[in-house]
Protein backbone atom coordinates (compact mmCIF):
# COMPACT_ATOMS: atom_id res chain seq x y z
CA UNK A 1 0.00 0.00 0.00
CA UNK A 2 2.22 2.98 1.12
CA UNK A 3 5.67 1.02 2.28
CA UNK A 4 6.95 3.26 -0.78
CA UNK A 5 5.63 6.58 1.64
CA UNK A 6 8.80 8.65 3.73
CA UNK A 7 7.36 9.79 6.55
CA UNK A 8 9.93 12.41 7.85
CA UNK A 9 12.69 9.77 7.94
CA UNK A 10 15.22 12.26 6.90
CA UNK A 11 16.73 10.22 3.86
CA UNK A 12 17.88 11.73 1.29
CA UNK A 13 16.02 10.82 -1.73
CA UNK A 14 18.45 10.43 -4.42
CA UNK A 15 18.12 8.56 -7.71
CA UNK A 16 20.01 5.42 -6.29
CA UNK A 17 18.86 5.12 -3.42
CA UNK A 18 15.13 5.70 -4.44
CA UNK A 19 15.63 2.57 -6.48
CA UNK A 20 17.51 0.74 -3.46
CA UNK A 21 14.37 1.75 -1.17
CA UNK A 22 11.98 0.03 -3.89
CA UNK A 23 13.53 -2.86 -3.77
CA UNK A 24 13.60 -3.31 -0.32
CA UNK A 25 10.22 -2.09 0.35
CA UNK A 26 9.20 -4.80 -2.25
CA UNK A 27 11.11 -7.83 -0.62
CA UNK A 28 9.81 -6.61 2.27
CA UNK A 29 6.28 -6.61 1.52
CA UNK A 30 6.98 -10.31 0.24
CA UNK A 31 8.15 -10.88 3.72
CA UNK A 32 4.87 -9.58 4.94
CA UNK A 33 3.05 -11.48 2.49
CA UNK A 34 5.22 -14.70 3.33
CA UNK A 35 4.31 -13.89 7.13
CA UNK A 36 0.58 -13.41 6.31
CA UNK A 37 0.22 -16.80 4.66
CA UNK A 38 1.66 -18.58 7.61
CA UNK A 39 -1.13 -17.32 10.15
CA UNK A 40 -4.67 -19.16 8.20
CA UNK A 41 -6.76 -20.13 10.76
CA UNK A 42 -8.02 -23.77 10.71
CA UNK A 43 -11.77 -24.46 10.29
CA UNK A 44 -11.40 -27.05 13.02
CA UNK A 45 -9.74 -23.94 15.15
CA UNK A 46 -12.69 -21.57 14.30
CA UNK A 47 -15.57 -24.11 15.03
CA UNK A 48 -13.67 -24.77 18.17
CA UNK A 49 -13.57 -21.49 19.71
CA UNK A 50 -17.25 -20.90 18.36
CA UNK A 51 -18.62 -23.92 19.95
CA UNK A 52 -16.85 -22.28 23.31
CA UNK A 53 -18.48 -18.96 22.82
CA UNK A 54 -22.14 -20.29 21.76
CA UNK A 55 -21.59 -22.30 25.29
CA UNK A 56 -20.98 -19.19 27.27
CA UNK A 57 -23.91 -17.09 25.72
CA UNK A 58 -26.07 -19.56 25.99
CA UNK A 59 -25.46 -19.55 29.81
CA UNK A 60 -25.55 -15.93 29.88
CA UNK A 61 -28.91 -16.18 28.42
CA UNK A 62 -30.48 -18.28 31.02
CA UNK A 63 -29.05 -15.91 33.79
CA UNK A 64 -31.35 -13.47 31.75
CA UNK A 65 -34.59 -11.13 32.81
CA UNK A 66 -37.56 -13.02 33.00
CA UNK A 67 -41.20 -11.81 32.21
CA UNK A 68 -44.17 -12.47 34.76
CA UNK A 69 -47.35 -13.96 33.33
CA UNK A 70 -50.21 -16.68 34.28
CA UNK A 71 -51.68 -19.33 32.57
CA UNK A 72 -55.77 -19.27 31.61
CA UNK A 73 -55.92 -21.84 34.33
CA UNK A 74 -54.39 -19.22 36.69
CA UNK A 75 -51.10 -20.73 37.16
CA UNK A 76 -48.43 -18.17 37.42
CA UNK A 77 -45.14 -18.73 36.11
CA UNK A 78 -41.77 -16.59 34.81
CA UNK A 79 -40.04 -16.97 31.51
CA UNK A 80 -37.01 -16.09 30.42
CA UNK A 81 -37.77 -12.75 28.39
CA UNK A 82 -35.59 -13.98 25.63
CA UNK A 83 -37.97 -17.16 24.93
CA UNK A 84 -41.07 -14.68 24.78
CA UNK A 85 -38.97 -11.96 22.27
CA UNK A 86 -38.08 -14.63 20.17
CA UNK A 87 -41.49 -15.99 19.99
CA UNK A 88 -42.55 -12.82 18.56
CA UNK A 89 -39.61 -12.14 16.49
CA UNK A 90 -39.99 -15.50 14.44
CA UNK A 91 -44.00 -14.45 14.23
CA UNK A 92 -42.63 -11.21 12.34
CA UNK A 93 -40.32 -12.94 10.29
CA UNK A 94 -42.70 -15.19 9.03
CA UNK A 95 -44.47 -12.09 7.08
CA UNK A 96 -42.83 -11.06 3.28
CA UNK A 97 -40.65 -8.69 3.49
CA UNK A 98 -40.12 -7.97 7.01
CA UNK A 99 -37.51 -8.09 9.59
CA UNK A 100 -37.90 -8.09 12.74
CA UNK A 101 -35.65 -5.59 15.01
CA UNK A 102 -36.46 -4.78 18.63
CA UNK A 103 -39.31 -6.79 20.74
CA UNK A 104 -40.63 -5.45 23.98
CA UNK A 105 -43.62 -7.53 25.67
CA UNK A 106 -45.19 -6.51 28.57
CA UNK A 107 -47.51 -8.28 31.26
CA UNK A 108 -51.12 -7.23 30.80
CA UNK A 109 -54.52 -7.75 31.33
CA UNK A 110 -56.24 -8.78 34.86
CA UNK A 111 -54.66 -9.98 36.26
CA UNK A 112 -51.78 -8.86 35.21
CA UNK A 113 -50.00 -11.47 33.31
CA UNK A 114 -52.71 -13.33 31.90
CA UNK A 115 -52.09 -11.27 28.75
CA UNK A 116 -49.27 -9.26 27.14
CA UNK A 117 -48.93 -6.23 24.93
CA UNK A 118 -46.27 -6.24 22.25
CA UNK A 119 -44.61 -3.42 20.51
CA UNK A 120 -41.85 -4.08 17.97
CA UNK A 121 -39.80 -2.25 15.54
CA UNK A 122 -38.99 -3.54 11.55
CA UNK A 123 -36.97 -3.38 8.96
CA UNK A 124 -39.20 -3.56 5.89
CA UNK A 125 -37.68 -4.65 2.59
CA UNK A 126 -37.79 -1.51 -0.51
CA UNK A 127 -40.85 -1.54 -2.15
CA UNK A 128 -43.26 -3.14 0.46
CA UNK A 129 -46.73 -0.67 1.77
CA UNK A 130 -46.52 -0.46 5.39
CA UNK A 131 -50.07 0.10 5.61
CA UNK A 132 -51.42 -4.20 4.57
CA UNK A 133 -48.31 -5.51 5.66
CA UNK A 134 -48.71 -4.32 9.39
CA UNK A 135 -52.07 -6.00 9.37
CA UNK A 136 -50.36 -9.24 8.33
CA UNK A 137 -47.66 -8.90 10.72
CA UNK A 138 -50.43 -8.32 13.75
CA UNK A 139 -52.04 -11.21 12.59
CA UNK A 140 -49.32 -13.72 12.52
CA UNK A 141 -48.44 -11.94 15.99
CA UNK A 142 -51.52 -12.56 17.74
CA UNK A 143 -51.55 -16.21 16.24
CA UNK A 144 -48.52 -17.39 17.36
CA UNK A 145 -48.40 -15.63 20.46
CA UNK A 146 -51.47 -17.58 21.09
CA UNK A 147 -50.33 -21.06 20.04
CA UNK A 148 -46.58 -20.73 21.35
CA UNK A 149 -46.90 -18.76 24.60
CA UNK A 150 -50.53 -19.22 24.87
CA UNK A 151 -51.66 -16.12 26.10
CA UNK A 152 -53.43 -13.51 24.23
CA UNK A 153 -51.28 -10.69 22.88
CA UNK A 154 -53.72 -7.36 23.44
CA UNK A 155 -52.24 -5.06 22.01
CA UNK A 156 -49.35 -4.97 18.92
CA UNK A 157 -47.96 -1.81 17.98
CA UNK A 158 -45.45 -1.83 14.84
CA UNK A 159 -42.80 1.02 14.13
CA UNK A 160 -40.90 0.36 10.61
CA UNK A 161 -37.42 2.02 11.09
CA UNK A 162 -35.83 0.81 8.00
CA UNK A 163 -35.80 -0.15 4.69
CA UNK A 164 -33.38 -2.99 3.05
CA UNK A 165 -33.09 -3.72 -0.31
CA UNK A 166 -32.44 -7.45 -0.96
CA UNK B 1 8.64 -16.20 19.12
CA UNK B 2 7.01 -19.51 18.26
CA UNK B 3 4.92 -19.48 15.62
CA UNK B 4 2.91 -22.63 15.61
CA UNK B 5 0.98 -22.51 12.20
CA UNK B 6 3.12 -24.10 9.65
CA UNK B 7 2.11 -23.27 5.90
CA UNK B 8 -0.67 -25.67 4.57
CA UNK B 9 -0.10 -27.85 1.83
CA UNK B 10 -3.87 -27.91 0.78
CA UNK B 11 -4.49 -25.27 -1.65
CA UNK B 12 -6.71 -22.45 -0.51
CA UNK B 13 -10.16 -23.76 -2.79
CA UNK B 14 -10.01 -27.20 -1.31
CA UNK B 15 -9.99 -25.86 2.14
CA UNK B 16 -12.80 -23.11 1.42
CA UNK B 17 -14.58 -26.26 -0.02
CA UNK B 18 -13.76 -28.55 3.10
CA UNK B 19 -15.19 -25.34 5.32
CA UNK B 20 -18.16 -25.02 3.20
CA UNK B 21 -18.88 -28.55 3.58
CA UNK B 22 -17.84 -28.82 7.09
CA UNK B 23 -20.69 -25.79 7.66
CA UNK B 24 -23.18 -27.23 6.11
CA UNK B 25 -23.72 -29.57 8.12
CA UNK B 26 -23.23 -28.05 11.19
CA UNK B 27 -26.95 -26.57 10.83
CA UNK B 28 -29.57 -28.04 11.29
CA UNK B 29 -31.94 -25.79 9.46
CA UNK B 30 -31.51 -23.10 7.42
CA UNK B 31 -30.77 -19.71 8.52
CA UNK B 32 -32.68 -17.06 7.24
CA UNK B 33 -30.55 -14.58 9.49
CA UNK B 34 -28.04 -15.37 7.57
CA UNK B 35 -28.46 -12.64 5.08
CA UNK B 36 -29.96 -10.07 7.87
CA UNK B 37 -28.01 -6.80 7.73
CA UNK B 38 -25.89 -6.11 10.49
CA UNK B 39 -27.74 -3.43 11.92
CA UNK B 40 -31.12 -5.94 12.30
CA UNK B 41 -28.47 -8.78 13.57
CA UNK B 42 -26.98 -6.44 16.37
CA UNK B 43 -30.43 -5.03 17.61
CA UNK B 44 -31.90 -9.06 17.57
CA UNK B 45 -28.66 -10.42 19.59
CA UNK B 46 -28.52 -7.58 22.02
CA UNK B 47 -32.09 -8.31 23.39
CA UNK B 48 -31.39 -11.99 23.48
CA UNK B 49 -31.78 -13.56 19.89
CA UNK B 50 -28.59 -16.21 20.14
CA UNK B 51 -29.23 -17.13 16.34
CA UNK B 52 -28.73 -13.67 15.43
CA UNK B 53 -25.74 -13.29 17.24
CA UNK B 54 -24.29 -16.79 16.15
CA UNK B 55 -24.68 -15.37 12.30
CA UNK B 56 -22.55 -11.99 13.71
CA UNK B 57 -20.07 -14.65 14.69
CA UNK B 58 -20.22 -16.46 11.89
CA UNK B 59 -19.30 -13.47 10.06
CA UNK B 60 -16.49 -11.70 12.29
CA UNK B 61 -15.19 -15.06 14.06
CA UNK B 62 -12.29 -16.03 11.17
CA UNK B 63 -11.27 -12.53 10.33
CA UNK B 64 -10.92 -11.78 14.01
CA UNK B 65 -9.02 -15.15 14.46
CA UNK B 66 -6.61 -13.96 11.84
CA UNK B 67 -6.00 -10.80 13.10
CA UNK B 68 -5.22 -12.20 16.19
CA UNK B 69 -2.82 -14.90 15.16
CA UNK B 70 -0.44 -12.05 13.08
CA UNK B 71 -0.45 -9.80 16.33
CA UNK B 72 0.07 -12.52 18.62
CA UNK B 73 1.61 -14.93 16.70
CA UNK B 74 0.04 -17.71 18.75
CA UNK B 75 -2.75 -19.71 18.20
CA UNK B 76 -3.97 -20.60 21.69
CA UNK B 77 -3.33 -16.67 22.57
CA UNK B 78 -5.88 -15.83 19.40
CA UNK B 79 -8.13 -17.64 20.35
CA UNK B 80 -8.67 -17.19 23.66
CA UNK B 81 -8.79 -13.30 22.67
CA UNK B 82 -11.15 -14.23 19.92
CA UNK B 83 -13.54 -15.84 22.38
CA UNK B 84 -13.28 -13.25 25.13
CA UNK B 85 -13.80 -10.68 22.34
CA UNK B 86 -17.01 -12.21 21.37
CA UNK B 87 -18.47 -12.96 24.63
CA UNK B 88 -17.70 -9.93 26.30
CA UNK B 89 -19.51 -8.42 22.73
CA UNK B 90 -22.36 -10.32 23.55
CA UNK B 91 -22.49 -9.01 27.20
CA UNK B 92 -22.35 -5.61 26.42
CA UNK B 93 -23.60 -5.14 23.61
CA UNK B 94 -26.22 -2.97 25.11
CA UNK B 95 -22.81 -0.47 25.10
CA UNK B 96 -22.44 -0.54 21.03
CA UNK B 97 -24.78 2.77 20.59
CA UNK B 98 -24.21 2.62 16.81
CA UNK B 99 -25.02 -1.26 15.82
CA UNK B 100 -24.00 -0.38 12.06
CA UNK B 101 -20.36 0.21 13.82
CA UNK B 102 -20.37 -3.31 15.16
CA UNK B 103 -17.29 -4.35 13.33
CA UNK B 104 -15.54 -1.55 14.23
CA UNK B 105 -16.11 -2.09 17.81
CA UNK B 106 -15.07 -5.89 17.41
CA UNK B 107 -11.60 -5.27 15.95
CA UNK B 108 -11.32 -2.32 18.89
CA UNK B 109 -12.19 -4.40 21.87
CA UNK B 110 -9.78 -7.45 20.25
CA UNK B 111 -7.56 -4.98 19.42
CA UNK B 112 -7.23 -3.53 23.18
CA UNK B 113 -7.19 -7.24 24.58
CA UNK B 114 -4.89 -7.87 22.15
CA UNK B 115 -2.15 -5.08 22.83
CA UNK B 116 -2.61 -5.95 27.05
CA UNK B 117 -1.37 -9.49 26.48
CA UNK B 118 1.54 -8.21 24.23
CA UNK B 119 2.32 -5.73 27.26
CA UNK B 120 1.74 -9.02 29.71
CA UNK B 121 4.29 -10.80 27.72
CA UNK B 122 6.81 -8.17 27.22
CA UNK B 123 6.59 -7.57 31.10
CA UNK B 124 7.56 -11.40 31.37
CA UNK B 125 11.21 -11.93 29.58
CA UNK B 126 12.10 -14.93 31.17
CA UNK B 127 9.09 -16.17 28.66
CA UNK B 128 11.21 -14.93 25.65
CA UNK B 129 10.95 -17.73 23.39
CA UNK B 130 14.19 -18.92 22.16
CA UNK B 131 14.48 -18.05 18.15
CA UNK B 132 15.19 -22.15 18.14
CA UNK B 133 12.20 -23.17 18.76
CA UNK B 134 10.80 -21.51 15.60
CA UNK B 135 8.39 -24.21 13.74
CA UNK B 136 7.72 -21.95 10.83
CA UNK B 137 8.00 -24.04 7.98
CA UNK B 138 9.34 -22.89 4.28
CA UNK B 139 7.57 -24.17 1.11
CA UNK B 140 8.96 -27.75 0.72
CA UNK B 141 9.02 -27.09 -2.92
CA UNK B 142 11.83 -24.80 -3.16
CA UNK B 143 15.40 -25.29 -3.13
CA UNK B 144 17.19 -26.53 0.65
CA UNK B 145 19.35 -23.28 0.39
CA UNK B 146 16.36 -21.21 -0.73
CA UNK B 147 14.18 -22.44 1.60
CA UNK B 148 16.96 -22.27 4.52
CA UNK B 149 16.98 -18.19 3.40
CA UNK B 150 13.53 -17.87 3.35
CA UNK B 151 13.18 -19.57 6.44
CA UNK B 152 15.55 -17.32 8.03
CA UNK B 153 14.23 -13.82 7.13
CA UNK B 154 10.95 -14.43 8.00
CA UNK B 155 11.80 -16.14 11.45
CA UNK B 156 13.75 -12.98 11.67
CA UNK B 157 11.10 -10.98 10.60
CA UNK B 158 9.18 -12.54 13.58
CA UNK B 159 11.54 -11.37 15.73
CA UNK B 160 12.40 -7.66 14.51
CA UNK B 161 7.98 -7.47 15.18
CA UNK B 162 8.26 -8.59 18.42
CA UNK B 163 10.72 -5.36 19.45
CA UNK B 164 7.89 -2.95 18.51
CA UNK B 165 5.70 -1.68 21.34
CA UNK B 166 2.78 -3.24 21.38
CA UNK B 167 0.88 -0.32 20.46
CA UNK B 168 3.11 -0.47 17.35
CA UNK B 169 2.51 -3.81 16.58
CA UNK B 170 -1.58 -4.04 16.72
CA UNK B 171 -1.41 -0.61 14.59
CA UNK B 172 0.69 -1.17 11.90
CA UNK B 173 -0.93 -5.18 11.39
CA UNK B 174 -4.38 -3.39 11.45
CA UNK B 175 -2.93 -1.28 8.67
CA UNK B 176 0.11 -3.52 6.92
CA UNK B 177 -1.86 -6.78 6.83
CA UNK B 178 -5.63 -5.78 8.03
CA UNK B 179 -5.39 -3.70 5.07
CA UNK B 180 -7.04 -1.16 7.41
CA UNK B 181 -6.43 2.72 5.93
CA UNK B 182 -4.83 4.96 8.29
CA UNK B 183 -8.68 7.25 8.80
CA UNK B 184 -10.01 2.87 9.89
CA UNK B 185 -7.81 2.44 11.83
CA UNK B 186 -7.98 5.59 13.88
CA UNK B 187 -11.97 4.73 14.22
CA UNK B 188 -10.80 1.24 15.13
CA UNK B 189 -8.31 2.51 18.54
CA UNK B 190 -10.70 5.56 19.52
CA UNK B 191 -7.40 7.08 18.63
CA UNK B 192 -5.99 10.66 16.58
CA UNK B 193 -4.83 9.58 12.60
CA UNK B 194 -1.97 11.82 13.80
CA UNK B 195 -1.30 8.93 16.50
CA UNK B 196 -1.73 6.18 13.73
CA UNK B 197 0.89 7.70 11.36
CA UNK B 198 3.25 8.16 14.16
CA UNK B 199 2.74 4.35 14.86
CA UNK B 200 3.12 3.18 11.97
CA UNK B 201 6.39 5.52 11.12
CA UNK B 202 8.04 4.65 14.19
CA UNK B 203 6.92 0.89 13.32
CA UNK B 204 7.93 0.87 9.92
CA UNK B 205 11.56 2.45 10.68
CA UNK B 206 12.15 -0.14 13.39
CA UNK B 207 11.20 -2.72 10.87
CA UNK B 208 13.52 -1.44 8.09
CA UNK B 209 16.60 -1.31 10.09
CA UNK B 210 15.62 -4.34 11.65
CA UNK B 211 15.45 -6.29 8.65
CA UNK B 212 18.82 -4.33 6.86
CA UNK B 213 20.80 -7.10 5.42
CA UNK B 214 18.07 -9.88 5.64
CA UNK B 215 16.70 -8.55 2.70
CA UNK C 1 -54.34 -28.09 54.63
CA UNK C 2 -54.23 -24.66 53.27
CA UNK C 3 -52.61 -24.07 49.65
CA UNK C 4 -52.15 -21.05 47.71
CA UNK C 5 -49.91 -20.56 44.61
CA UNK C 6 -48.25 -17.26 44.51
CA UNK C 7 -45.81 -15.78 42.25
CA UNK C 8 -42.09 -14.92 44.16
CA UNK C 9 -38.80 -13.45 42.24
CA UNK C 10 -36.15 -14.96 42.11
CA UNK C 11 -34.40 -13.32 44.80
CA UNK C 12 -32.14 -15.75 47.13
CA UNK C 13 -35.10 -16.38 49.30
CA UNK C 14 -33.87 -17.68 53.27
CA UNK C 15 -34.69 -20.80 52.70
CA UNK C 16 -31.76 -21.41 50.82
CA UNK C 17 -29.43 -20.89 53.42
CA UNK C 18 -31.05 -24.44 54.39
CA UNK C 19 -28.71 -25.63 51.81
CA UNK C 20 -25.49 -24.30 52.05
CA UNK C 21 -24.78 -24.45 55.79
CA UNK C 22 -21.79 -26.21 56.83
CA UNK C 23 -23.65 -28.72 59.42
CA UNK C 24 -26.12 -29.34 57.19
CA UNK C 25 -25.50 -33.56 56.88
CA UNK C 26 -27.50 -35.51 54.67
CA UNK C 27 -29.65 -37.26 56.85
CA UNK C 28 -30.57 -33.31 58.03
CA UNK C 29 -32.40 -32.32 55.11
CA UNK C 30 -32.22 -35.65 53.32
CA UNK C 31 -35.94 -35.92 53.11
CA UNK C 32 -36.27 -32.32 50.71
CA UNK C 33 -33.85 -34.05 48.59
CA UNK C 34 -35.64 -37.19 48.32
CA UNK C 35 -38.99 -35.47 47.51
CA UNK C 36 -36.97 -32.91 44.71
CA UNK C 37 -35.87 -36.20 42.80
CA UNK C 38 -39.56 -37.54 43.41
CA UNK C 39 -40.99 -34.05 41.59
CA UNK C 40 -38.16 -34.24 39.38
CA UNK C 41 -39.39 -37.47 38.19
CA UNK C 42 -42.31 -36.52 37.30
CA UNK C 43 -41.79 -33.29 36.22
CA UNK C 44 -39.27 -34.76 33.41
CA UNK C 45 -41.71 -36.96 32.24
CA UNK C 46 -44.52 -34.28 30.99
CA UNK C 47 -44.67 -34.07 27.23
CA UNK C 48 -42.76 -30.73 26.51
CA UNK C 49 -40.10 -30.66 28.44
CA UNK C 50 -37.16 -30.86 27.24
CA UNK C 51 -35.05 -30.99 30.52
CA UNK C 52 -34.66 -29.62 34.22
CA UNK C 53 -32.12 -27.30 35.16
CA UNK C 54 -29.52 -27.92 37.41
CA UNK C 55 -31.08 -26.96 41.26
CA UNK C 56 -29.30 -25.27 43.98
CA UNK C 57 -29.09 -28.82 45.09
CA UNK C 58 -26.90 -29.99 42.55
CA UNK C 59 -24.10 -28.49 44.15
CA UNK C 60 -24.23 -31.49 46.89
CA UNK C 61 -25.00 -34.07 43.56
CA UNK C 62 -23.17 -36.61 45.30
CA UNK C 63 -25.77 -37.13 48.31
CA UNK C 64 -28.48 -37.01 45.93
CA UNK C 65 -26.85 -40.20 44.17
CA UNK C 66 -26.12 -41.89 46.98
CA UNK C 67 -29.92 -41.28 48.48
CA UNK C 68 -31.18 -42.21 45.48
CA UNK C 69 -28.99 -44.95 43.62
CA UNK C 70 -28.18 -42.86 40.74
CA UNK C 71 -25.57 -42.67 38.60
CA UNK C 72 -24.47 -38.65 40.10
CA UNK C 73 -24.53 -36.81 37.46
CA UNK C 74 -28.20 -36.19 36.25
CA UNK C 75 -29.34 -32.66 37.90
CA UNK C 76 -32.41 -33.27 39.36
CA UNK C 77 -33.92 -29.56 38.39
CA UNK C 78 -36.62 -29.24 41.68
CA UNK C 79 -35.36 -27.59 44.69
CA UNK C 80 -37.81 -28.39 47.50
CA UNK C 81 -37.51 -26.17 50.77
CA UNK C 82 -39.24 -25.91 53.90
CA UNK C 83 -39.92 -22.32 55.33
CA UNK C 84 -41.24 -20.88 57.75
CA UNK C 85 -44.89 -20.47 56.49
CA UNK C 86 -44.73 -23.50 54.13
CA UNK C 87 -42.96 -25.25 51.54
CA UNK C 88 -41.68 -23.83 48.29
CA UNK C 89 -41.40 -25.92 44.97
CA UNK C 90 -38.98 -24.49 42.90
CA UNK C 91 -38.46 -26.04 39.48
CA UNK C 92 -36.13 -24.64 36.31
CA UNK C 93 -37.18 -25.96 33.31
CA UNK C 94 -36.10 -25.68 29.31
CA UNK C 95 -39.19 -26.72 27.22
CA UNK C 96 -39.20 -28.02 23.43
CA UNK C 97 -41.53 -26.57 21.07
CA UNK C 98 -43.74 -29.59 20.76
CA UNK C 99 -46.50 -27.75 23.27
CA UNK C 100 -47.79 -24.13 24.33
CA UNK C 101 -45.81 -22.77 27.40
CA UNK C 102 -49.17 -22.59 29.40
CA UNK C 103 -50.31 -26.09 28.39
CA UNK C 104 -46.74 -27.26 29.48
CA UNK C 105 -47.08 -25.03 32.49
CA UNK C 106 -50.61 -26.01 33.78
CA UNK C 107 -49.55 -29.58 33.51
CA UNK C 108 -46.15 -28.82 35.66
CA UNK C 109 -48.78 -27.60 38.01
CA UNK C 110 -50.96 -30.34 38.10
CA UNK C 111 -48.44 -33.27 38.16
CA UNK C 112 -46.70 -31.41 41.34
CA UNK C 113 -50.10 -31.02 43.32
CA UNK C 114 -50.77 -35.16 42.48
CA UNK C 115 -47.81 -35.73 43.80
CA UNK C 116 -48.75 -33.67 46.61
CA UNK C 117 -51.44 -35.91 47.13
CA UNK C 118 -50.16 -39.16 46.99
CA UNK C 119 -47.25 -38.04 49.69
CA UNK C 120 -44.46 -37.54 47.61
CA UNK C 121 -43.93 -33.99 49.36
CA UNK C 122 -45.27 -33.60 52.83
CA UNK C 123 -46.69 -29.94 52.75
CA UNK C 124 -48.15 -28.06 56.12
CA UNK C 125 -48.83 -24.86 55.76
CA UNK C 126 -48.80 -22.61 52.45
CA UNK C 127 -47.60 -24.51 48.88
CA UNK C 128 -45.48 -22.24 47.04
CA UNK C 129 -44.99 -23.37 43.24
CA UNK C 130 -41.85 -20.93 41.20
CA UNK C 131 -41.94 -22.01 38.17
CA UNK C 132 -39.27 -20.80 35.19
CA UNK C 133 -38.84 -21.39 31.95
CA UNK C 134 -35.48 -21.12 30.89
CA UNK C 135 -35.62 -21.47 27.58
CA UNK C 136 -37.70 -22.67 24.26
CA UNK C 137 -36.25 -24.78 21.84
Amino acid sequence: MDVNEHVGSGAELDPMSADSQAESDAQLRGVIDEYMSTFQPEPEDTAGVRERILQLVRDDLYRGPSTNLQTEQGHPFSISTASVRSIVRNAVDLVDGIRARSVEVEPAGDPVGSAATVSLTVAMRAGISFGPTAEAIRRSVSAEVQAELGIPAARIDINAEDVYVD
Amino acid sequence: MKIISPVKQVPPDVANLLTAIAFAYDVGMTRHDDRFDIVTLVVRAREGDIDAFEALVDRYETKLLRFCLRTLGDRQDAEDVVQDTLVQAWKSMNALTEPAAFGTWIYRLASNKCTDLLRRRMARPSDAQDPDDMSIHADGRASVEKSVEARTALQHFSDVLQTLSSEQRVTWVLHQMEGLSYAEVATTLGISEGSVRGRIHRARTAIMEGMEGWM
Amino acid sequence: MLRMCTLTDRGVSKDSNLVYSGNDSVSGNGKEVVESARLADSVNSIAGVRALAPGLRDLVATATAKVLRRTGDEPVGVDVTRGGDGVKVRIDAHLDHTRSVTEVVDEIFSVVEADIARGAVEVSGRLDIDLRVVSRG
